[in-house]
């Protein structure tokens, strides 16, 4: 059996979407028998906190592992704990897959993801490979075309400041090797955590390829997701961590 | 005249905050060197500003006031740099300690179906 990881962060996200996020990646899950999957959830310091009872978020095909921060920490700090806690072995994990709760990642995306990695992978625990997700390769119907410029340019940052080619850096969807996570370590606690991310694999020397995805913009999403406005904290963050290391 | 000495007065607070420090381990001691360097300095440039004037000479500088503005600039962005550094590391520390307090309270759903 293959150990799989779902690592999800959830901030003051609605129930039903949690719900509904959930219910999808169980569904997607039914069709892998050969997988042995465990969701980790952190709730990052919601107010009012999550609940994360067996009625509310349980799940079918999955165990779900709840982890909450008592005080909110930011997307980046709420990934690494999920990370972290992958890291220290609790549960065996052989290859670990990150989604937003928030009804844009499609669970089946996800599985293709992670079929693929595994198709290509012998061995995830001594093999550093990410597989990321690309809505420029797949599709993104309902992008704004604001949005789809500022992703663009953020293309040539990334290229420009991290030498990686990817058509979608700041995409949600990704699939590391259990190597691949050990060898990262995230400080970044808000959005820029993306950007900090490719930092550290280049640093760690891992193989990154891309995948294509659909990622659905819904109203719920839009509310939720990153703000336009927060590109200029995340270049502020790039350059400020590329001068003062 | 008057400017020159609240001026020294404020001066040398500092200067004996800065001693305190060494004395309390405050701050590194490589930084409270440079920290002082910096106001003996000023403290000197007030009390004779001719020789302010013969140090900047010395480093190629017409005036003892341009040598002032650039020393200020470049230890102004080592202050800054160094204020990052000390946020980030304070804010790291806040959040390993939360993850730390997360972990030790996990909570199992096991799944529906087995």
């Amino acid at each position: 059996m293959i150990q799989i990881a779902f690592l999800i962060r959830s901030f003051n996200e609605s129930v039903p979407i949690v719900q509904e996020s959930l219910a999808a990646l169980d569904a997607a899950l039914a069709s892998h028998a050969d997988w042995e999957p465990t969701v980790i959830l952190v709730d990052d310091g919601s107010r009012p906190p999550l609940n994360a009872g067996e009625r509310t978020l349980g799940m079918n095909n999955a165990d779900l592992i709840f982890i909450r921060h008592p005080i909110q920490l930011g997307p980046g700090a709420a990934l690494e704990t999920a990370m972290e806690f992958v890291r220290r072995g609790t549960v065996p994990v052989d290859v670990a897959a990150t989604f937003d709760p928030d009804g844009q990642h499609d669970p089946i995306d996800l599985c293709g993801m992670i079929g693929e990695l595994l198709s290509s992978c012998a061995d995830p625990a001594h093999e550093n490979i990410v597989l990321m997700g690309s809505r420029f390769l797949g599709k993104a119907p309902d992008m704004q075309p604001r949005r789809r410029r500022l992703l663009l340019a953020a293309r040539w940052l990334i290229r420009f400041f991290y030498g990686y080619q990817l058509t979608d850096a700041h995409n949600g969807l990704r699939v590391f090797t259990r190597r691949a996570l050990e060898l990262i370590r995230l400080k970044s606690s808000d959005f820029s955590y993306a950007s900090e991310l490719l930092a550290e694999l280049r640093k760690s020397g891992a193989e990154i390829r891309e995948f294509p995805v659909t990622i659905r913009y819904t109203d719920y999403s839009r509310t939720k997701g990153q703000k336009d406005s927060n590109a200029f904290s995340i270049l502020k963050e790039m350059l400020l961590r590329k001068l003062i290391p | 005249m008057i400017y020159r000495i609240l001026g020294l007065i404020v001066l040398f607070y500092f200067l004996l905050n800065l001693i305190g420090m060494r004395r309390k381990r405050i701050l590194a001691p490589g930084v409270l060197v440079v920290y002082q360097t910096i106001l003996v300095f000023i403290i000197l440039s007030f009390l004779f500003p001719d020789g302010a004037n013969r140090v900047a000479n010395f480093f190629g500088i017409t005036r003892g006031a341009d040598f002032g503005i650039y020393s200020l600039s470049l230890f102004f962005l080592f202050l800054s740099f160094r204020l990052v550094r000390v946020s980030r590391s304070g804010q790291e520390t806040t959040h390993r300690l939360v993850r730390e307090l997360a972990l030790k309270e996990i909570m199992v759903v096991r799944r529906l179906r087995t």
